[in-house]
């Protein structure tokens, strides 16, 4: 009989391996819910896009629980998301309305003809 | 009829505020210092700051008459050419006006030559009158006379509209008189754009300085800030697609875990 070895293949990926990651996917979630900056969620997200195979296979092992709680933890990772997503789309249109206006104006003689451009503030 | 100068290409410039200073720097380069003037004068009813923000203002209403008629449509809708011909004539006749009553001003600005300021006044009065004198240009250009027009000379020096005489000028001859207005208005821009200088009396040639100065500068900033806006659509655009890549891949994963959570329930 074959001796057993403590590193059992999970498909191509070793048990202990794709344990590491989930835990280093949850310590990301963790993260990523209690970063204050986008620049910071981003960052996390994006490293802890890679985990997510890893812990896909083990999800089957995973309590009913448990994973409740993963799936209510990852609903609120979706809800950030959402908001940066609207976040970043009414950014863009300012953008391009910025840019349009910047396209229609052109100093006309005598007076610039768009006041609005002018702070009288300084 | 209203002319909608200031409106075009006024969509979304509230929404300027940090680059509202960048376009501050580049606002009005000569126009700013001639029309703005030392607090002590600011007060002075019928001061040279008066006549220069009239000048100022009804060359820029000429300005935007003169892209009316300019304007491929106008020659076919009549009554639009004879509004056009109106404000016109209006906008010449407030400049004569107030050009008159400087004329009469002895006081028009302490401490500075009032003679040097009467000769520019007599001087702007002989430009527009030039301006609008087709006679040397007529038969070569193909153009009418504005007394054929229905616009003749006032006794008081302005300028008098026949309206039935222009409608019916209009009609049957309405590519000649745009033509003849269109001529007669660039010919306005071209030479009209001064401002009496506030310190000497002299006329100021302000367009000449605002298209040396002002014109690059704005395009020079306006494309620097164009292109950075661009720059930073570019990077939000990026961003978003990240956004969605993530949203999607969170989404996914949830749908993977409710799979599997219903499995263990069903086993």
């Amino acid at each position: 009989m074959k001796p057993m070895t403590d590193k059992t293949t999970f498909y191509d990926t070793s048990i202990s391996e794709t344990g590491m990651n989930c835990i280093k996917f949850f310590r990301l979630t963790r993260n990523a819910l209690g970063s204050d900056s986008d620049e910071a969620l981003f960052t996390i997200l994006i490293e802890r896009n890679a985990l997510f195979d890893s812990v896909d296979q083990l999800s089957s092992l995973l309590s009913p629980e448990y994973v409740e709680k993963v799936i209510s933890i990852e609903r609120k990772i979706l809800t950030r998301l959402e908001k940066e997503r609207e976040k970043i789309v009414l950014h863009i249109d300012s953008i391009s309305r910025h840019i349009n206006s910047l396209k229609a104006y052109s100093a006309k003689f005598p007076i610039p003809s768009m006041p609005a451009f002018f702070d009288q503030t300084g | 009829m209203r002319v909608h100068g200031d409106s075009k290409g006024c969509q979304g410039t509230v929404l300027f505020s940090q680059d509202r200073k960048i376009l501050n720097q580049v606002k009005t380069s000569g126009v700013h210092e001639i029309i703005s003037y030392p607090n002590d004068h600011a007060s002075q009813e019928n001061s040279l700051q008066a006549v220069n923000n009239t000048i100022l203002r009804h060359m820029q209403s000429l300005e935007i008459v003169c892209k009316e008629l300019v304007s491929g449509e106008l020659i076919q809708k009549t009554n639009n050419l004879e509004n056009i011909v109106v404000l016109f004539i209006d906008k010449v006749n407030g400049l004569l006006r107030i050009i008159n009553k400087a004329k009469n001003d002895h006081t028009i600005v302490p401490n500075t030559d009032n003679d040097t300021i009467q000769r520019s006044l007599r001087m702007l009065n002989e430009i527009i009158i030039s301006a609008l004198d087709t006679s040397d240009v007529i038969e070569e250009e193909d153009l009418l006379h504005l007394s054929s027009i229905g616009v003749k000379r006032m006794k008081d020096g302005l300028f008098g509209i026949d309206n039935e005489v222009i409608k019916e000028t209009i009609s049957s001859n309405g590519k000649e008189v745009a033509k003849t207005f269109k001529m007669v208005s660039s010919a306005l821009l071209e030479t009209m754009p001064f401002c009496i200088d506030p310190n000497t009396g002299n006329l100021r040639y302000i367009r000449k300085k605002l298209k040396e100065d002002g014109d690059d500068s704005t395009s020079r900033v306006s494309g620097a800030l164009s292109e950075r806006l661009e720059r930073e659509k570019i990077e939000l655009m990026k961003k978003l697609n990240i956004t969605e890549l993530l949203i999607s891949r969170s989404g996914q994963f949830i749908e993977n875990l409710e799979i599997s959570s219903e499995l263990c329930t069903d086993v």
